[in-house]
């Protein structure tokens, strides 16, 4: 590691003087109530999202959204891009996937996020990993993004499971604000990224129809642990991918149907899960499919129903080279192909009711059939090498239903007091495994005349196994274990509000969460309920903006996530995040930096730690008023940094793998056009 | 591989060009209805004269309100010549300097005490109280047909010493308490 740092303090300090002096520029906003005329205003369609309150104010715990402008002025390139930039938020790369991380727990290895990633309501979550992906992987192209809802705090009382740290509701854009659009991503390693859409109103329903199709050749990467003798070598095409999105949603006043098509084909040279290094037969592929139709019912003053239907397709193929020198075969080169197919639908119902003054009910029905849960391993054209079979290393074929009941009571007390009571009953059937869960959740948010707003939240959550992490066992992959037990968490946060004037906040959380046993794996990397988990944080971040279109976001997070023998991998301690947009006095143009300074972490099980890494982006963004194209020139790890990120423990060549070395200054030039 | 994909998608995305070319789109953003509420707060300022002349419009948000988030953006900004200011009020000793006073839904039970305050004052009452126009409040934000409109009581306008512009009127869905 080089130290050549800013440290990060000082680089706050330089980044607010910035601010301070920076010149005015035009405001942001998606509709704006001074430039738009009442006739405007009249013609604008409300959404509603009928599992979000309103009010941020309202929901009692911490609220964080991210806008398409946000987007923009930082240059985002993925949703992984926007998480990383909030309080208590990681995002991991090993060059197959990125992962995201929230509160301590995002430990090598574990596909699961534990957090429900929505897309308009919709999960986008698969049943046979249950990952969502934060990388080029996601169904969604970043352009089509309105805005970002990170809701924190355990809600399976109103998401269901996999909502134990909370919720990200990714909004997508309305086809009249899109218009006709294409945007054009030029970026570092041969990235090519192409999006053309269209919306509009058709026959009174809004419309949105879009197309992208990326593909990167990808960068040299050098690494010293693919040989087996501590020498390096470099790998080619790292981060090699193409693939392609189709987005199509039509809305009318109180209906909405949509569907996403996604597909990414990612080189893999890294020597991932052993395979031979550096060979571009080393593909693994995911192909999202999400079909969604909603509907709300109003069926008198006090009672509206919301409707959905949703269906889902999830693959995943990898293809794995291997070489057999050993075993007395023809061609020692042997591909290991995975194939994975997972299919579910549901219906989800839920009547708001408003007949009590004063109070709020939620009442919610959701059944979801996972159809298809299917996991396929096998060599090609031999069956099973290590077995010498000829039948394959895994057919594992399941399927499994789920029921859950939701009740949910938003009671005003008084003028400044809002109890948020909720239970769930889930009742899941997975072939042999019953389970039944109640998940209780109690909160408070108390708005006081000058001390701020304080809310408090008790929640649990559960988790039920994944099929890959009970099934899915190979000669050479000893993973999958058959008698696992869904993990429970119990957790309670605390979080104060402070608004300075319209202009500036202030947001603490402190939180303590306990998980018991969580899904981990034992040396030998067999999957097994761990010992308890328990975990201990504070968030804190502080936000202002300026009336010359300046604005700040920063803020500190301190974790410790612990089981009873060691702190977790890939939980960093300490870590100190700052975006700023700054208008650069040049008309039009503004600057969007970021930076993000993340503690020393342990991997390798605690034997190992990579070290502390300070990362900057610089986003220069030309968006003439008026005009109907925009520029804008982003520079990723600006100080050319070197640092790496923890990854799932490997043996490769002999040699033991447990870090994965992470891309120097990346630019981007991104061209949107508007028609 | 490499420009497979693309080369896949190029006879939708020649059809989307086409359309894009064939259709103009019109205005008719998305959004969440306490945003929209905010945008219309702001915008009824452009549409209605103070008597006397100022260099200030404050919006006042009266209790729990939930617009405060919305209207954040806008504070410091010009509006006719006027720089915005936004607070939030609780009593009536605060309302002086007031220009427009919003009263939300989660305050109906206080309406008719906000209304006998602000009583012949030179201030712009607002709620999305349905029947605010007929307490005798000012603009009333009604939700219809997933969108927002609103009525205006012209009586209680007038009463305030408070001028409408007759395009606000024009585009109000009711107007009650004086000929068009």
């Amino acid at each position: 590691m080089r130290h050549r740092n800013i440290r990060p303090a000082r680089f706050l300090v330089l980044a607010l003087l910035g601010a301070g002096l920076a010149q005015a520029a035009p405001a942001w906003g998606a509709i704006d109530a001074i430039d738009n005329s009442l006739e405007d205003l009249l013609k604008v369609r409300i959404v509603s999202t009928p599992k979000f309150a309103e009010n941020p104010d309202q929901i009692p715990s911490v609220v964080s959204i991210l806008t398409a402008d946000d987007i923009r002025l930082y240059g985002w390139r993925t949703l992984g891009d926007a998480l990383r930039s909030l309080q208590g938020f990681t995002v991991t790369q090993d060059h197959t996937y990125a992962y995201g991380g929230v509160r301590g727990i995002s430990q090598p290895g574990d596909y699961r996020p534990r957090m429900q990633t929505l897309i308009d309501g919709q999960s986008v979550t698969e049943n046979i990993f249950a990952s969502a992906p934060v990388d080029s992987a996601f169904p969604i192209d970043i352009g089509l993004i309105e805005r970002i809802e990170v809701i924190r705090g355990p809600s399976a009382a109103i998401y269901g499971g996999d909502a134990m740290f909370g919720v990200i509701n990714v909004v997508t854009r309305s086809g009249s604000s899109v218009g006709g659009e294409a945007s054009l991503k030029l970026s570092s390693g041969a990235d090519r990224r192409l999006r053309l859409s269209w919306g509009g109103q058709l026959g009174g329903h809004d419309v949105l129809l879009s197309v992208s199709g990326f593909d990167t050749h990808g960068r040299t990467l050098s690494v010293d642990d693919v040989n087996g003798d501590g020498s390096r070598r470099d790998l080619h095409r790292v981060d090699g991918k193409d693939g392609g999105q189709l987005f199509a949603k039509i809305r009318g006043s109180d209906w909405h149907l949509s569907l996403i098509h996604a597909k990414r084909e990612k080189i893999v040279p890294t020597a991932s899960f052993d395979s031979i290094a550096d060979d571009r037969g080393h593909i693994e592929t995911d192909t999202y499919t999400l079909l969604n139709l909603s509907k709300q019912w109003r069926l008198n003053t006090s009672n509206t129903l919301h409707q959905q239907l949703y269906l889902g397709d999830y693959r995943y193929d990898g293809t794995f080279p291997y070489d057999y020198s050993s075993a007395a075969i023809a061609d020692p080169r042997v591909l290991n192909v995975d194939a994975v197919r997972g299919s579910w639908w549901g219906i989800e119902n839920r009547l708001v009711n408003t007949a009590w003054s004063g109070q709020r009910i939620t009442l919610g029905i959701e059944y979801k059939s996972n159809w298809r849960q299917n996991q396929l391993n096998l060599d090609r054209g031999y069956g099973c090498v290590d077995n010498a079979s000829t039948t394959p290393c895994l057919d594992d074929r399941r399927r499994s239903t789920q029921i859950s009941l939701t009740a949910q009571d938003e009671v005003q007390l008084g003028d400044a007091t809002l109890l948020t009571l909720g239970l769930s009953h889930d009742h899941v059937d997975t072939q042999g495994h019953l389970g039944t869960f109640w998940s209780p959740r109690i909160g408070l948010t108390h708005e006081t005349r000058s001390a701020g707003l304080f809310k408090i939240l008790y929640g649990t959550a559960f988790r039920v196994p994944t099929v890959y992490e009970r099934y899915y066992t190979t000669p050479t992959f000893a993973y999958g274990n058959p008698s696992l037990e869904p993990e429970k968490m119990r957790s309670l946060e605390i979080a104060w509000e402070k608004r300075f004037g319209m202009q500036s906040k202030l947001t603490a959380t402190a939180y303590h969460f306990r998980i018991e046993r969580m899904v981990t794996t034992d040396d030998n990397g067999t999957a097994i309920n761990g010992t308890p988990v328990r975990a201990t944080g504070l968030e804190v971040e502080y936000e202002q903006s300026w009336n010359n279109g300046s604005r700040l976001r920063t803020g500190y997070s301190i974790q410790h996530a612990a089981d009873d023998s060691r702190r977790f991998d890939n939980s960093p301690r300490h870590m100190v995040k700052a975006n700023i947009g700054l208008p650069t006095g040049l008309p039009h143009l503004m600057a969007g930096l970021e930076g993000q300074w993340i503690s020393r972490r342990s991997a390798d099980m605690g034997n190992q730690s990579v070290p502390a890494y300070l990362l900057a982006n610089l986003n220069l963004r030309y968006a003439p008023s008026g005009e109907r194209w925009e520029v804008a020139l982003g520079l990723y790890n600006l100080f050319d940094r070197q640092y790496a990120d923890p990854v799932s423990s490997d043996q490769i060549m002999g040699v033991r793998r447990w870090q994965m070395p992470q891309f120097g200054r990346t630019a981007m030039l991104h061209t949107t056009l508007r028609f | 591989m490499r420009l497979r994909t693309l080369r896949r998608i190029a006879a939708p995305l020649t059809l989307a060009f086409g359309l894009a070319l064939a259709m103009s789109s019109t205005f008719g953003e998305v959004t969440s209805e306490a945003q929209l509420k905010a945008a219309y707060l702001v915008n009824f300022l452009k549409y209605v004269e103070w008597p006397g002349s100022r260099s200030t419009v404050s919006i006042c948000l009266f209790g729990r309100e939930n617009l405060g988030h919305y209207l954040a953006s806008y504070e410091g900004r010009q509006i006719a010549g006027r720089e915005l200011r936004v607070r939030k009020v609780s009593g009536p000793d605060q309302l002086p300097d007031c220009q427009a006073l919003f009263v939300p839904d989660t305050e109906e039970a206080r309406i008719g005490a906000v209304l006998r305050w602000v009583d012949r004052q030179p201030i712009l009452t607002v709620s999305d109280v349905e029947t605010f126009v007929r307490d005798g409040g000012a603009i009333a934000l009604i939700r219809n047909d997933g969108r927002l409109q609103f009525d205006v009581n012209a009586e209680t306008i007038s009463r305030a010493n408070l001028k409408a512009s007759s395009q606000m009127l024009r585009l109000a869905r009711q107007v009650t308490g004086a000929a068009r």
